[in-house]
Formats: structure tokens, sequence, C-alpha cells
């Protein structure tokens, strides 16, 4: 049997147990055990697999979509995958043959028979309760997901850079402290675009918050043109062309580049996800046009699509993959604890303040509950600056990224709309009709 | 919300029809739009859009739409879509 090697690493655990990339194999036999899918429901981690014997392939994905998986079949019944589908664009397969397997699900095909199974391994335990305020019970069970999800880390990253993504926001603020506390030395990075006017405010609060975690502070800066220089990478790594991931992708292909990959490979752990879990956003107006649309409906029920639509889009895995660094997004791999927030509280105002006060305490610097939200893509709580003005001032926005993606993509406007639908990849529910035939 | 007994496929779609027209702002004199064009390819719905548009049927026709709705065949155009939620509610 053997294992497609991808270019982005799959970090996975079996309980406490961490596997190694080049133990996946052998380890987890998806082909080989009696029940696939309630081995694929034991692991834990972020993932992309692809598993071939003779003429049947198992490919599956993460519980939260965190590694993307794409697929081609070819004429011959071959099947090609990657983490990336430019990569398999680059191999001539048109739009129209390449698929991605689902967050949660397990997907086997036997060409040779024309047949495919998508089968969902799990489901996130999300909870419609009705009550206003996490129990602590539910307070207590993010406690233990994160002590047991940062334990679970430590096994991984042994030897390795490390470092944290920080803006001084609630979210990241969390993740650095925790890092700080279980993972031992490490930096923090953050980033801020070099105008030449006052010092943004992520950057004040990033300082601050290192300084009190007593972190080193690494501050990446770049221009705007120096920004916009990596936009293809954004388009083609981020694996998306909306504006709300396009502009989280070129802050963190900067990060990326300016740390570079050295041998250990470095990893960073970052805050991302959560925003999701909490349905903790907003949408941005800018010179009169909103950006960041989001489906107009009341948080609680906001936050199931939300976390759906991790499926869709590759911001910062893919994005530092490109530049030999590994992501890990703690939030993600305790998703099921938050999911379990009654979906009442989050229709709370500052139900995130409020969370993250019950989780963490004095933990987090009081100047931090106190600050309000900033979006990290826009910099500021009082006027707009940052990636969105840059890119939008320049006449770069959402039309022309969508463009710009079609082209590098090989795909016209209309197969782009079929690609993403509510935050999903487009998959097969059945063998697919069109393979490609290179 | 008012209470909805679909009895019929084409009572279903027609709420499909108004909530889309009111919601995305398609005019009454659009001749592309119709009960059979496709609702994604021709921009009338995008991945924001659905969302609304699943949290809409979900109220009005009271049922779970499994995450793989999105790209099945039925689910592109209104016609499609109120058979799906029709046939979803018989059970």
């Amino acid at each position: 049997m053997t294992q497609v090697r991808h270019a982005v690493t799959d970090f996975v655990w079996m309980g406490d147990h961490f596997i190694p990339p080049d133990d996946l194999a052998r380890e987890v036999d998806l082909l080989g055990a009696g029940d696939p899918v309630a081995l694929a429901a034991r692991l834990w981690g972020q993932f992309a697999l692809h598993q071939t014997a003779a003429d049947e392939h198992v490919l599956l994905r993460d519980p939260l979509g965190v590694n993307k998986l794409f697929f081609a079949i070819d004429a011959h019944g071959g099947v090609v995958s990657s983490s990336f589908w430019i990569d398999l664009v680059r191999r001539g397969c048109p739009a129209s043959a390449i698929w991605s397997v689902p967050s949660r699900h397990l997907l086997r095909v036997a060409p040779s028979q024309r047949r495919l199974q998508l089968i969902k391994y799990g489901s996130l335990p999300f909870s419609d309760d009705d009550q206003q305020a996490p129990t602590a019970e539910d307070v207590g069970g993010i406690q233990r997901a994160l002590e047991a999800t940062f334990a679970r880390i430590r096994t991984a990253v042994a030897g390795r850079p490390l470092y944290v993504t920080l803006s001084g926001g609630l979210d990241s603020t969390t993740i650095a402290a925790l890092a700080r506390r279980h993972l031992g030395e490490l930096t923090a990075v953050t980033f801020a675009l070099a105008d030449g006017g006052d010092e943004p405010e992520d950057l004040r609060y990033a300082r601050r918050v290192a300084a009190d975690l007593r972190v080193p502070l690494r501050v990446v800066r770049a221009t705007a043109d120096e920004l916009i220089a990596h936009l293809d990478v954004a388009l083609c790594c981020g694996q998306d062309w909306r504006d709300f991931n396009v502009h989280c992708a070129l802050v963190n292909a900067a990060i990326g580049s300016a740390i570079g990959a050295t041998e250990p490979r470095p990893v960073l752990l970052t805050g991302d996800v959560m925003n999701e879990l909490m349905a903790d956003y907003a949408p941005v107006t800018y010179r009169g046009h909103e950006y960041y649309a989001l489906p107009r409906i009341e948080p609680g029920r906001l936050r199931r699509f939300l976390v759906q639509g991790l499926d869709a889009g590759d911001r910062e895995v893919g994005v530092f993959a490109h530049f030999g660094l590994d992501v890990l997004q703690p939030y993600a791999l305790c998703a099921d604890a938050y999911a379990r927030i009654p979906r009442a509280c989050l229709d709370r105002p500052e139900a995130k303040q409020h969370l993250v006060r019950a989780v963490m305490g004095d933990a987090i610097p009081s100047y931090v509950y106190d600050r309000r939200k900033v979006r990290a893509q826009v910099g500021g709580a009082d006027e707009v600056r940052g990636t969105l003005a840059a890119l939008v001032d320049r006449g770069i926005d959402g039309a022309w990224l969508e463009r710009r993606f079609c082209a590098l993509f090989d795909v016209d406007p209309a197969q782009l709309r079929s690609a993403i639908r509510a935050g999903l990849y487009r998959f097969p529910t059945s063998y697919p009709s069109s393979v490609h035939s290179t | 919300m008012r209470n909805f007994e679909a009895d019929s496929e084409d009572q279903a779609a027609r709420d499909i029809e108004v909530f889309l027209r009111e919601r995305f702002q398609i005019a009454d004199d659009d001749t592309v739009f119709s009960r059979r064009v496709n609702l994604f390819n021709e921009g009338y719905v995008d991945s924001v859009g659905v969302i609304e548009m699943i949290a809409f049927l979900e109220d009005r026709f009271r049922v779970k739409l499994p995450e793989d709705v999105v790209f099945s065949a039925d689910f592109t155009n209104i016609a499609g879509i109120a058979r799906y939620v029709v046939r979803l509610r018989a059970g």
C-alpha cells in the first residue's frame, strides 16, 4: 500500500499518540481496516490523506477541513490528489474534473467499477439550547479541551522553532498565553503595514501582550506594494478569491516570507477558527461599500454555516506551507468543546469576551478583554486601514480578485461560481461523469 | 413567520421565488430569471446568499437540509429546490 504524500503536513493523533507523517501509512491503514469509517472517527488532528491499493482509493479529510484535499480521476482510472487545487490545474486537469473531499468525510473510489462512495464519519455537537450563558460544564469542557490540545501539540512539535501569530486580540492572546505555558520557548509574530502613518492599534496591543507574556515579538512590516506582490501566492495557495480570505492570506504570505523555511521546519500556532466558532464577525464599510458580507441570520444560527465554511479557503495552512512552515490551529482542534456552547449564548453582546473570561480568567491581561474588536485586515477600531484599504485604494476589489483567480486557475466565471457553495468546495456524491483525459 | 403547508411543489416554488426576488432584488422585468434558471451560474445567488436561502428553506418548510444538498442537481433552480423540499417534508 502506498501513501500519497502531499505538500501540506498532516498532524494526526490517535488518542494522545501522535503519528509522525512517515508512519501514517502503517499506523492508519484505511484500506486494510475492517471498518475504515470507525478508524477515521478515532483520528484527531488536521489531515488530508490519500491511500491506495490496486484499484481502490481512500481519501480522508480532517473534521474541520483545515487541510485541503482535491482530486481528479483520469480516463485510465488513475486518481491524482493534492493539497492544492492549482497542482491539479498545472497537471492539465480541467476545472470540471477537479473535486474536493469535504471536511469530516471519507471518500472511497474504485475507478474500474466506476464506484464512488462519500461517507461522513462524524458531526460537530452544536448545541441549539436557549440557555443564555455557558454552564460551568461548558466552560470546564473548553478548559479541558485546550489543555489536552496543547499537551498533544507538545508531542508533535518538540525540537521545532515555534511561532505564535499575535494581534493582541482575545483569540491570539489566548493561544499565545497557553503556548507560553505549555510549550516553552516561542516567538510571537505580528504584521504591520508600513504605510508611514501612526503605529497600528494591533501592533501596540501585540507589543504590550508579548511583553506581559515575556515572549519576544517579531514585527513583520511590508508596504502595500510589497503586500500586493504576494497576491498570486495568496490566491493560488489560499485557494479562494473571496476578499475576506484573500486579505488574510496576503498578510500571512508576508509573515511566511519573512520567517522563511528553516531546518527543522518551523511551526506557527494561530488563533484562527475562533471567530467561526463564536460567529464573531461583522461586515466592514469602506468608502461607502460593504466588504466581508455575511449572511443575515442571527449569530447562534450563523455559527454552523461559518464553521462549515472553513471547508473552503486556505488562508493559513496553504499559504504558510508555500513558505515551508507548518500551521497548527488549536481552536480547530477543540471545536467539539466550543460547539457545545448553547446557541443562544452567541446572540448576546460580547459573547466571546464573557466566554474567554470564564475560560482563561487572569491568564489574559484585562486590557485585552476591554479592547474593542478589530478585524485583523482592518487594523484599527476607529478607522479602516490595513490590507482592506490598501487593496481597495489600488482598485483591487472583489471583481478584480475573481478575474485574477479565473486566469490563474484556468476557470471561467460560471464554473467558479459553482466551485464554492455555502462555504464548501465542490464535491461529488456519485462517480463523476467528467474525468481528466491527459 | 406564517405556517406553511406545502401541498404542492408549485406553492413551494412560489414562496421560494418571492423570497429570492425580495432578498436579492431581482427585478420583475428580468427576462433571464425564471424557475428553471441556474441561480448560481447566472449569479443570482452567491456563496453567502445560498446560506440565507438555506436558512429560509429550513424555516419556511420546517426541514433540516443536509450539507450535501448544495451540490445536488436539484438544488440549482427554483423548481428543483421546491421539488427537493417537498420531497424532504414528505419523508
